[in-house]
């Protein structure tokens, strides 16, 4: 087949290309991986603290809501109706103020003598609500401060917005380093290019002599750009995995552990390095050889 | 209808040279014919007009059928694996051997590889140098590399061989061996052209001659006839 013949002569002739400048193609392989291995690890990272978030700050989503003293059991109740049908809300549980007399002793002992207050206990009743999401809990904190029957609502969404905020750190300086490396990326790529087109100016005319398409004339410094992601990528793949491997053995249990797990370098993620790697540079190199060798 | 026909064709280059000045030109399929002139006649625009390298001022061009006047830039290459090309420098590829060099014409028209063992040895043998199938351009004389030249620009079957001076650079025993293959290429069919500052070769053989200066036809003729 003439397809099959075609394409192994663009790799071929590739292949020989990105050796001729050797140098100059490891400075664009690791360029590449670089940027698709930095990409990879501050999305898995991000990716990985809203995961722990799920797990761990569910907490985060938790408000406690004091009513007025004033509120009987039957008055608190119909507030747990109308809080429920909030849409930002996941679920309302009514707690006693007897309940939350206990939650107070466990919670400090015998330095506070309980026994006595029994008679008269001057908690108020309160509710625990779960928001949808930690994004929600500043809104659905406003919302619930314009019930009369609320007096307090105990959280600290400053937490909650703290975390959102690193999450958001992270994934918005992984974005802005990507694109500078990608540019980085794409001029090394165009700059290689232009030195194998200036090492196979004999090649191209004849080519172009003999009746050469264009697209066959750009098809090996398509192939090289496409073998720039390849090698990039797969390198990548390479030291992010080594990366995993090493942190994993060091790093001690707890948070960071966590993290590190959520960050997983499965199938799925070899795949987008992979990917983005290819997307990366043969974009670069198809751009570079339609700008650099013209129709004529 | 001719092999090539030019009308009226003006070749006027960016800077205002004007190459070729209202050319009227036909050459029939299998003939061969010499383009002579002194330096800077025009023989290498006309050429380069034949391969739609360069489009004219004005004038109409037909190339095997093809109006190049007319042609969309892509469809150029087309035109090109008909019109097989030759010149004073030679350009082959100095890491590939001579097999090499002419199964990439073969690659560079999408001719599947498994066509090579037998359409690389056919035009090797054309030019005589199937014995060098393995060897390195360096490791050839002038006149071998200039037929490996040849090989490469016969190995896709085209209709027409465009040859400029060929021989320029040879001295005349490897002229005559490559103008004695031009000859058998022309014998086979291929329309000709060849452009030469050789008088004594062109001297030395009864074919047509079309003789330019400033761009302009000033002789057209067979010797002998006229
Ligand atoms: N790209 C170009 N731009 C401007 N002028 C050109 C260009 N190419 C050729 N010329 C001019 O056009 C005229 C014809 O040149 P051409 O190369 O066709 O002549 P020639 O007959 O092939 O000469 P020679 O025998 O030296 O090869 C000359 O005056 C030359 O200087
Ligand atoms: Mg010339």
């Amino acid at each position: 087949m003439g397809w099959i013949s075609l394409f192994a002569f663009f790799l071929e002739e590739a292949w020989v290309n990105l050796r001729r400048h050797l140098v100059a193609s490891l400075a664009t392989v690791s360029t590449v991986a670089l940027t698709v291995g930095l990409w990879t690890s501050f999305t898995s990272a991000s990716k990985g603290l809203e995961t722990l978030l799920a797990w761990e700050g569910k907490k985060l989503t938790e408000l406690r809501v004091g009513l007025k003293l004033w509120v009987k059991e039957e008055q608190a109740k119909q507030v747990v109706e109308k809080v429920q049908k909030l849409p930002f809300v996941e679920q309302v549980r009514f707690v006693h103020k007897n309940e939350a007399l206990k939650q107070m002793e466990r919670a400090y002992g015998n330095a506070v003598p309980f026994q006595e207050l029994i008679g008269h206990n001057p908690l108020p009743h309160s509710l625990e609500v779960v928001c949808r999401s930690p994004e929600w809990v500043t809104q659905c904190q406003k919302v619930l401060k314009t019930f009369p029957e609320v007096d307090w609502i105990g959280h600290h969404p400053e937490a909650v917005e703290r975390f959102l905020a690193i999450v958001n750190g992270v994934k918005v300086t992984g974005a802005a380093l990507s694109l500078v490396l990608a540019l980085v990326a794409f001029a090394l790529i165009h700059n290689d290019i232009q030195i194998t087109v200036y090492g196979r100016r004999n090649e191209i005319r004849i080519m172009q002599l003999v009746g050469a398409t264009a697209w066959t004339v750009r098809g090996p410094l398509i192939m090289e750009g496409v073998l720039y992601g390849i090698f990039g990528s797969l390198l990548a793949v390479a030291i992010l995995g080594s990366l995993m491997r090493i942190l994993s053995e060091r790093v001690p249990t707890g948070f960071a552990q966590g993290l590190l797990h959520a960050c997983q370098l499965d199938s799925m993620t070899v795949m987008t390095v992979l990917g983005l790697g290819l997307l990366l540079a043969g974009t670069s190199a198809l751009i570079a050889s339609i700008r650099l060798v013209r129709v004529v | 209808m001719g092999m090539i026909i030019l009308r009226e064709v003006t070749v006027r280059y960016e800077d205002g040279t004007v190459a070729l000045d209202n050319v009227n030109l036909t050459v029939e399929k299998s003939e061969f014919a010499f383009v002579v002139g002194p330096t800077g006649a025009g023989k290498s625009s006309l050429f380069k007009v034949l391969i739609r390298e360069i489009v004219p001022s004005h004038g109409t061009v037909f190339v095997a059928g093809y109006d190049l006047t007319r042609m969309k830039p892509s469809q150029a290459p087309y035109l090109r694996r008909l019109v097989g090309t030759v010149f004073q420098d030679i350009l082959l590829l100095p890491e590939r051997t001579v097999w090499e060099n002419v199964a990439f014409a073969l690659r560079a028209t999408g001719v599947a590889s498994s066509e090579d063992k037998r359409e690389v040895p056919r035009a090797l043998a054309m030019v005589d140098l199937l014995d060098k199938a393995k060897a390195f351009p360096w490791q050839l004389s002038g006149g071998e590399k200039q037929k490996v030249a040849l090989a490469r620009a016969l190995v896709i079957n085209p209709l027409i061989l465009l040859a400029d001076e060929p021989t320029g650079n040879l001295d005349s025993q490897s002229s005559r061996e490559v103008m004695e293959l031009l000859l058998r290429v022309n014998r086979q069919g291929t329309t000709v052209l060849m452009a030469t500052h050789d008088p004594f070769l062109v001297g030395s053989y009864r074919k047509r001659v079309i003789e330019l200066n400033s761009g302009k036809i000033v002789r057209d003729y067979m010797p002998g006839v006229s």
